[in-house]
């Protein structure tokens, strides 16, 4: 097959960059990861990751074309023998007996009875009992951390997009990385069963749950975990019967939760930085913030903030007194970012182009990223 | 006549590009119906060894006249007795049809067959049916009924890689759209696969099949639209699984991923396209 004159020059143009700046090939790209639950088997997946495709292209304010071309989209798969086996059988037990047909009333193509939908609920009931929730299998686990890890070699970040049953391998994966690899690997959890999300702190957890969400309800009445609460009511005007589905339930196109995964994901590719991919700055030259200000005198997403004209950030604890909880990043166009150090009077060095002093600065705080417009440096 | 009108508006059709599916053409429709017949009984009075046949039509479709059934498989010296004609090298009656048209599950019979065999061999003819039905229903292969559900693998009688039972379904169901058809059917033969796969109990090409069965919703999903295009994907996954083992294989296939993380490379909407395999939907039409 021949490859196009125009894929050559993007071809080549990423091997010099990749050989000039000694990056590895993936920065600035981001993978996003769908981790399936139960529900989301191979056929699950093979429509759930499109059906996030879709989503991020649905929202261009949230992702730009040009955003969107630096995503790439992964599976990771995620072991549920004979569950979903167990719903046929139970189906079977109020006389759904072809197989046809129950798996018509469990991808929801037809519309359950009330009998059936008991049954369904009950057969969950019944394994998250017997299993006392889930079981992790260890080789499953080690797995998706060996090819995370490979990924942030790689260059890559990593958004995990985990659904159900997927946020306990997830949390666990991630949980199992080295600090710097956390740096470049975050997880946005849907409908999940897990009572915390990996690296994140409520309120920001980043997690998205339907009060609707009948299997996490249940999960939450057994009391074996106290799952994170619910956030958002559907959107759907006809729920779905578990209210627990990746695509139907949550991913319900322009509902309240599929935009707000669709803003989690794009806050969350944001906020990581590969550690593998920020460039070594070059010893002879650093900078200093002398002057700081907010586009349009304000500082979006920093209610209670200021910041004084030295570049000083005060108010809502982001002074130098919680170092660890600010970081100015240079942004420049084409390269990753420069982390600049602690706020306030950070003084750090970048490779921006000569000449140039003015740049725009975002603060990383529990995580996000919170634009804060533009900064005035000057050369040490 | 009827048969050279069909084909010539065919042809003017095709000719401007604007082929319509529904198109009705005079071929092939054994497999739209079920064919019996009687054992055969020597008539003395003609010295023949005759047979009655009947046949039913399992289909969704009308099925028109001309309605001609065929014969082959003949032992050498055996001829059939009252053919009106032959057709391909088969000889064949002409059936006729009341009104000029079989309903679905309409029966006809009797229809006699009578065969001059002097040597008084076993006989043991091939049956088929010619009729004036839809363009995209001609070869489809015959309903399998409860046989197509003994194995795993079923019954592939055109060896193109979907089970009989499903084509027809996907035939009968989509009788608008060539290239959803076609999506559907690209869909159904990677999940046999993954089915096979799972029931063989070998995880080699477990990867392989994955990104097929990728492809084929990647495909279904640029014919369709993406999210149209999931609810189609499930009404074929729950035909491909209409059996307790056609499940346990699936579900065996999927412990073989666990552990894994695959690509899944599909970004843009050429992507999408170019993940049908063996047809280009835009050039289908409809």
């Amino acid at each position: 097959m021949r490859m196009s004159r125009g894929l050559w020059i993007a071809f080549l143009w990423l091997l010099l960059v990749a050989q000039s700046f000694g990056q590895p090939p993936q920065c600035g790209r981001t993978a996003i990861v769908f981790g399936n639950g139960i529900w989301n088997d191979e056929r699950g997946v093979d429509e759930s990751v499109p059906a996030i495709q879709e989503t991020l292209r649905t929202y261009p304010a949230i992702f730009p074309a040009e955003e969107l071309d630096k995503l790439d989209y992964k599976a990771a798969f995620n072991p549920s023998p004979g569950k979903l086996i167990d719903l046929l059988e139970a189906l079977a037990g109020i006389g759904i007996t072809n197989d046809t047909a129950g798996w018509r009333n469990l991808l929801q193509v037809d519309a359950l009875s009330p009998e059936a939908r008991d049954v369904i609920q009950k057969q969950i009931r019944d394994r998250i009992l017997a299993d006392r929730l889930i079981s992790i299998d260890r080789g499953v686990l080690q797995g998706h951390i060996d090819d995370y890890k490979s990924y942030i070699r790689d260059g890559w970040k990593v958004v995990v997009v985990s659904h159900s049953q997927g946020n306990f391998f997830a949390n666990e994966a991630r949980a199992s990385l080295s600090d710097t690899e956390k740096q470049a690997l975050a997880i946005v959890a849907v409908a999940t069963p897990d009572n915390h999300v990996e690296g994140r702190t409520p309120p920001d957890a980043f997690h998205v749950t339907l009060f609707e969400d009948n299997v996490i309800e249940l999960v939450r009445q057994l009391g074996l975990i106290t799952p994170l609460g619910p956030t958002l009511h559907t959107s759907s005007p006809e729920p779905t019967t578990t209210g627990h589905m990746f695509v139907d339930s949550y991913l319900y196109p322009l509902s309240s939760s599929e935009v707000t995964i669709a803003i989690y994901i794009r806050q969350t590719i944001q906020a990581l930085t590969n550690p593998n991919c920020v460039a070594s700055p070059p010893a002879a030259t650093s900078y200093r913030i002398t002057d700081l200000y907010a586009q349009g005198g304000e500082v979006p997403f920093l209610e209670g903030s200021a910041i004084n004209n030295l570049g000083q950030v005060v108010g809502d604890g982001l002074t130098a007194g919680t170092p660890s909880l600010a970081h100015a990043l240079f942004l420049n166009p084409g390269q990753a970012p420069i982390d600049l150090g602690v706020l306030p009077g950070a003084a750090s060095s970048e490779s921006r182009a000569e000449g140039v002093n003015e740049t725009d600065v975002v603060l990383l705080t529990h995580g996000k990223l919170r634009p804060l417009g533009h900064a005035i440096v000057d050369k040490l | 006549m009827k048969y050279i009108r069909s084909i010539a508006f065919l042809v003017a059709l095709v000719s401007l590009g604007i082929a319509h599916p529904a198109l009705a053409v005079v071929g092939d429709a054994t497999g739209l119906f079920i064919i019996t017949k009687t054992g055969f009984v020597l008539n003395r009075a003609t010295n023949t060894f005759d047979t009655t046949v009947s046949i039913k039509n399992t289909s969704p479709f009308t099925v028109s006249a001309p309605v001609q059934l065929s014969v082959s498989g003949l032992p050498n010296g055996v001829t059939l007795a009252n053919a009106a004609g032959t057709s391909q090298g088969k000889p064949y009656v002409n059936v006729a049809v009341p009104g000029n048209n079989i309903i679905p599950n309409a029966i006809i019979t009797p229809i006699v067959l009578k065969f001059s065999n002097p040597a008084r061999v076993a006989l043991a003819p091939k049956l088929d049916l010619s009729g004036d039905i839809p363009q995209y229903a001609l070869g489809l292969p015959p309903d399998p009924g409860e046989a197509g559900k003994a194995t795993v693998a079923g019954i592939d009688s055109n060896g193109n890689g979907v089970r009989d039972d499903v084509e027809r379904w996907i035939a009968f169901n989509y009788p608008a759209s060539a290239k959803g058809r076609a999506a559907l059917m690209q869909y159904a033969r990677a999940y046999q696969r993954l089915i096979l796969s799972g029931a063989a109990g070998n995880p080699a090409d477990a990867l392989t099949l994955d990104q097929q069965a990728a492809d084929a919703s990647a495909c279904s999903g640029y014919t369709f639209g993406v999210r149209p295009g999931i609810l189609e994907q499930r009404k074929i996954f729950a035909e491909m699984l209409n059996t307790r083992a056609r499940s346990l294989a699936y579900d065996q296939f999927n412990q073989f991923l666990a552990g894994q993380i695959v690509d899944r490379p599909r970004k843009t909407i050429a992507d999408y396209r170019a993940a049908c395999a063996g047809f280009d939907p835009d050039t289908l039409g409809n």
